[in-house]
């Protein structure tokens, strides 16, 4: 029974090691395409994380449906089946955004779809195979909101350079930066978020170490 | 046998890369002069804030690498120095001072620091300004006009002849007020005779080969001749391209960074030709009046791989002349036997 609870808090903090430590996009490299490019804005921030959740949850979870599939069923099959899921949930993602932004849709232009085959889902359908669905569904969570955190610290520090705006209002800001908002600086700063993270990560586990050392003098 | 990996600038004579960029910040200073003479003091303080915003940025990135100020190093004086020259006298100092802490942050910093940056400095910071200000980088005031030297400038700025050839017009300025600087334009870069002064200084001192600068003015002046970009003569129309445009400037202060230029002979000719060809084309079909910064950031993405395939060509050609000479020899001592 304990080693049961073990496993599941284990696999509970690999999962959530997604959100920082692992973040899809700042650490392992992953959907860099939209997060470089779209998230110059709030809203299209926003935009990009509701599409995103709502690929790539459901693929994942359907992902270890297809991972009960008899072993016949060639791999290429299943990531078929996968993208063709994605591809259909782009409808109810651009009938939500409607709701949320009207503009939204046209100020991402073909990055609302190109989310749709995002390398994210694309590296871990396959490893979502060998899970069970409540796992797969939470993996799923965990990833949204790794991306989610990353493009939306993105596409804030962006727009308040590039517009000195934040969600179109306008701030204090007495200096702008017009050129942040084109790729090039999409590249710096999601580069320069990563180091941040990097280093928070390292500092963080340093703590962590001491603590421990401490914990453990203390006790002798 | 120990092997060390050697940064770049490779200086092969007994001068240290503390002499070669002396020399460049020597080849700076009449520009800087002219600069003063045409604008008065603001030309000036606009060099000292550039220099002061790119030493003080690249000491603060040393220390956050844990690493100590070298006080022989002096490559962020010469970005510092060169990045205002490109720029309008008017142009306001929180634009230099941004352009100047992007290009050592952003452009020398992250990819490593001295020797190791991908692109050149002095250009990015350029193409930053040129991209998020263009109407105050390219807004010119008239030469002798006394500018302030703090605050917002009260006199009247428009664009350079440079719009006007961009625009498919012909500038009407005097030869001789061309030949002189006289015109409005970017601070350093319309003196094209203490440019060509510079170049010589440069080539006669050993701080810049004649490899990338040959190939390159080479074929932007058969460019110029023979293609003009506007309708007049070939002879006229490389003087107005020559002394109104930014490419003379960076063929001598740009393409010849040693950081990003090539190693080999054979390469940087390769490099300075392919930089000629990027300014044509941008030129041509580019959305700004001075492309040659973008058009050498382009550029130095290709300066590895040129290297690279120059040298696998060099050993290539090397071989089969070997193995001809050696079939030759062969073929003679059988022929003597």
């Amino acid at each position: 029974m304990r080693q049961e609870q073990n496993t599941v808090k284990k696999n509970l903090r690999k999962e959530l090691d997604l959100i920082f430590v692992q973040n899809p996009v700042l650490v392992t490299g992953l959907a860099l395409a939209p997060a470089v490019v779209g998230s110059f804005t709030m809203k299209n921030g926003v935009g990009l994380c509701l599409v995103f959740g709502m690929v790539t949850i459901p693929v994942l979870v359907l992902a270890s449906f297809l991972g009960m599939l008899p072993e016949k069923v060639p791999q290429y099959v299943r990531t078929m089946a996968c993208a063709l899921l994605a591809a259909l949930m782009l409808i109810p993602a651009r009938m939500l955004a409607a709701q949320i932004a009207p503009n939204l849709f046209d100020s991402l232009g073909m990055y609302f779809s190109a989310v749709a085959l995002n390398t994210v889902w694309l590296v871990r359908a396959p490893l979502c195979q060998e899970k069970k669905t409540l796992w797969s569904l939470w993996e799923g969570v965990c990833l949204t909101v790794g991306f989610s955190l990353c493009v939306m610290a993105v596409s804030t520090v962006r727009e308040l350079l590039a517009y000195g705006t934040l969600w179109g209002k306008a701030t204090a800001l007495p200096l702008k930066f017009p050129a942040v908002a084109y790729v090039f600086a999409g590249f710096i700063v999601v580069g320069t978020a990563a180091a941040v993270l990097r280093w928070c990560v390292d500092r963080c586990h340093d703590i962590l170490t001491l603590i421990r050392r401490q914990q453990k003098k203390w006790r002798a | 046998m120990l092997q060390y990996e050697q940064k770049a600038p490779y200086v092969r004579n007994r001068d240290s890369a503390f002499t070669f960029m002396m020399d460049v910040v020597i080849a700076l200073l009449p520009l800087y002069f002219m600069a003063f003479y045409f604008y008065g003091f603001r030309a000036l303080m606009m060099g000292l804030f550039s220099v002061a915003a790119a030493v003080v940025s690249d000491v603060v990135c040393l220390l956050l690498e844990g690493k100590k100020p070298y006080l022989r190093d002096i490559s962020s004086v010469v970005i510092g120095m060169i990045l205002p020259l490109m720029m309008s006298a008017a142009t306001p100092y929180y634009v230099v001072v941004s352009a100047e802490v992007f290009a050592v942050v952003f452009v020398k910093h992250v990819f490593g620091g001295v020797g190791q940056s991908v692109f050149n400095p002095a250009a990015a910071g350029f193409a930053f300004a040129a991209a998020c200000w263009p109407s105050q980088v390219f807004s010119y005031p008239a030469p002798f006009s006394s500018l302030e030297v703090f605050g917002p400038v009260s006199q009247t700025l428009s664009n350079g002849p440079s719009w006007n050839l961009f625009q498919g017009g012909v500038p009407t300025i005097d030869v001789l007020d061309l030949l002189l600087g006289k015109f409005m334009g970017p601070m350093g870069l319309t003196n094209i005779l203490v440019l060509a002064t510079c170049l010589f200084y440069l080539l006669f001192r050993g701080a810049i080969g004649w490899q990338a600068p040959l190939s390159f003015f080479a074929i932007m002046v058969t460019a110029m001749l023979c293609f003009p970009r506007v309708p007049e003569s070939g002879p006229m129309s490389l003087v107005h391209e020559a002394t109104t445009g930014m490419w003379v400037f960076g063929g001598i202060f740009l393409l010849n960074e040693p950081g990003t230029l090539p190693k080999r002979s054979s390469a940087r000719l390769a490099y300075g030709a392919l930089a000629a060809v990027f300014t044509i084309l941008f030129q041509r079909f580019g959305q700004m009046e001075q492309t040659f910064a973008f058009a050498l950031l382009l550029t130095n993405v290709f300066g590895f791989t040129l290297d690279r395939n120059s040298e696998r060509l060099l050993r290539q050609l090397r071989r089969a002349y070997l193995a001809t000479r050696t079939k030759h020899s062969e073929k003679k001592s059988a022929q003597r036997a």
